[in-house]
């Protein structure tokens, strides 16, 4: 009955566990999403950022290798300030960074710019490494020409990303730059870093369209949440119904079985009560037809012959056996009416106890195996058995004067003792086992050997009643065994 | 019993029951008077002298009690018995089929100087008459 009451503060922990498991698993797959969102925008970012300095740099080539060589063989000159003089045309710096600026006015506010610490007299202003981003990266640069560098930072309230990759001196460029007449470094040679070619990208349109992306997923997931909610929560109704009904269920069935077990009961023992009451009841007439048949021999003694003697001998003899069948329904009845104690038991110093009682045939064996248990049981009980047992194995020894009969022990699934009493008599054959442990059974007529038959269905009953079991192995010709279990520990 | 006025109450309602106690006295040369009731209250009333029945002089020193009888068995009888400062003291012996042991604890109980099975074979019946009879004669009845 207890979990009855602790079986609702359990389910509620199970719902709580529930829900909180399943809303951390919620909000870790969110999270892990607006992580690889974010990942992504940056991986995007940093895509477009490379895409754009890699086509301005490839302008800047192709610009420098056919227009400028070019047009420099045609007496052009190529200058920063073409658009002040006549014949002229843009160096190739100053024309890609008008085209960045130009893509930036159209794309969202990007911005190029290109800077080393050695620019030219014109670009005094703006050429130059004016900040710590602009510095890491030409040291950077100094060390890994190949690789781009980039950072992530906010400038104005907006993200950006700053995207640097190296200039490189190219031979196209590097006879322009050493002669020019206002380079500020004569000295270059092909694949010495030039200067920094950086576009910044402002992420505002990549982390706009991917928020729009996380809303959808937050709602997503939201709703799942829900749902999950929900379920859990028909779940469990469904659950808690269905085990109020289950309880329900088991407590009318066990209620029946109570029921049944008690009915069962009481009519075991109107039975057993019945036996009783019913022997005591054919002892008074049938002790009545032993006197008075006695006393009617005895006024009668005279006229007496000896056939009618013979018979008056036959009646008496079939009076004393009604006597023991009812003694032996009383005692059956009475096994399981009567409790009996459990004390500490030594079978050995029992079984020593039953022998003597027993009239054992001269020239008759009985071994006991050395190894009996002293143990907790009910002693009575196991003394009948014993009995029962060894007083059937002389009795019915074909050879009682060379009979042999062994009493071993072993222990079964360390909760029985199996005790066995081996017989090396007529035996019985198989077909008769069953029987055997019938009430007033018997296998040989009652004339030849008198017994009543119930010894063995009381040896059967009083085993049941302790909980163990009974079996006989045997065969004609080949002796018995009678094993029987008894509990280690005896709840009387 | 050499004291032939110490007169027995045989209280046993199977007719041969009382057959077979007669003869096993009358086997065993013991004389002395036997009155006979059918049940406790007829026993309590030849006791007491009550319904119209002579009460027994001398009053009876010895009792053989059956157990299962009609109207009165003899546990209840032994009940009355020893509540009643007269007759309290007289010896009761249990002679029963009854070998239970409720039986025989609830008549222990009630001060019974013996509890005797009746057994089925006749020839034994006879023994405990006999040994009975000896016991008598042995000890000093009040």
């Amino acid at each position: 009955m207890n979990t009855h009451s602790h079986s609702p503060l359990k389910n509620w922990q199970f719902i709580l566990l529930l829900m909180l498991a399943f809303f951390i698993t919620t909000f870790a797959a969110a999270w892990h999403i607006s992580q690889l969102q974010s990942r992504l925008i940056e991986s995007t970012a940093v895509k477009n950022a490379r895409s754009f300095s890699d086509a301005l740099t490839e302008f800047r080539t192709l610009y420098t290798s056919e227009v400028v060589t070019t047009a420099k063989q045609h007496g052009l000159e190529i200058t920063h300030d073409y658009a002040t003089k006549e014949n002229a045309i843009p160096l190739p710096a100053t024309l890609s960074m008008l085209l960045g600026e130009k893509i930036g006015e159209h794309a969202s506010g990007s911005k190029t710019m290109l800077y080393s610490p050695y620019p030219f007299p014109w670009r005094q202003e703006t050429g130059g490494l004016r900040d710590q981003f602009m510095q890491q990266a030409w040291k950077f640069f100094s060390q890994n020409p190949d690789k781009p560098f980039y950072r992530f930072t906010e400038r104005d309230g907006r993200e950006y990303l700053r995207y640097a990759t190296a200039d490189v001196m190219r031979p196209a460029c590097i006879q322009c730059h050493n002669s020019h007449p206002d380079t500020p470094k004569n000295n270059w040679k092909t694949g010495d870093l030039r200067g920094v070619l950086e576009v910044d990208f402002p992420l505002d349109q990549v982390i706009a369209q991917t928020q729009a992306d996380q809303k959808e997923t937050i709602a997503i997931f939201i709703a799942i949440g829900l749902l999950g909610i929900i379920g859990i929560g028909f779940v469990t109704s469904k659950l808690r119904h269905t085990s109020v009904e289950l309880q329900q269920r088991v407590q009318e069935r066990t209620a029946e079985l109570v029921d049944k077990a008690a009915a069962l009961e009481r009519i075991n023992q109107e039975l057993d009560q019945y036996a009783y009451v019913v022997s005591h009841d054919l002892k008074a007439p049938l002790r009545a037809i032993a006197n008075l048949s006695e006393w009617i021999e005895e006024d009668i003694a005279d006229n007496l012959t000896d056939d009618t003697r013979k018979q008056m001998t036959l009646l008496r003899g079939r009076v004393a056996r009604m006597g023991d069948l009812i003694n032996g329904i009383l005692q059956y009845s009475r096994i399981g009416r009567i409790d009996n104690e459990v004390e500490s038991v030594d079978v050995n110093e029992l079984l020593q106890e039953i022998i003597a009682g027993l009239a054992v045939p001269e020239g008759f064996v009985i071994d006991i195996a050395p190894d009996m248990p002293v143990f907790e049981t009910a002693r009575v009980p196991l003394s009948q058995v014993f009995a029962n047992l060894l007083s059937n194995a002389i009795k019915y020894h074909h050879q009682p004067e060379q009979g042999h009969v062994k009493v071993n022990v072993r222990e079964v699934d360390g909760e029985f003792y199996e005790f066995s009493v081996h017989d090396d008599g007529p035996g019985i054959a198989p077909e008769y086992h069953e029987k055997m442990f019938g009430i007033f059974q018997t296998l040989n007529a009652r004339d030849k050997v008198e017994s009543t038959g119930v010894g063995l269905s009381i040896v059967k009953k009083i085993v049941e009643i302790q909980g163990g079991k009974i079996i006989l192995e045997s065969a004609e010709g080949e002796g018995s065994t009678f094993r029987f279990s008894v509990p280690k520990t005896t709840s009387n | 019993m050499q004291d032939n006025k110490i007169s027995i109450l045989l209280v046993e309602d199977d007719e041969v029951d009382v057959m077979n106690i007669q003869r096993a006295f009358k086997k065993n040369h013991i004389t002395n008077p036997v009155h006979v009731a059918g049940n406790g209250l007829e026993a309590l009333a030849m006791l007491r002298g009550l319904d119209g029945r002579e009460k027994l002089t001398p009053a009876p020193k010895i009792i053989l009690l059956d157990i299962n009888m009609p109207k009165m068995n003899g546990i209840e009888f032994l009940t009355e018995l020893r509540t009643d400062p007269e007759l309290r003291a007289i010896s009761v012996f249990v002679l029963t089929t009854s070998d239970e042991e409720k039986d025989r604890v609830a008549a222990y109980d009630m001060n019974v100087a013996g509890y005797i099975l009746k057994p089925v074979e006749p020839g034994k019946f006879m023994e405990a008459v006999k040994t009975l009879d000896v016991f008598w004669s042995l000890i000093e009845l009040p």
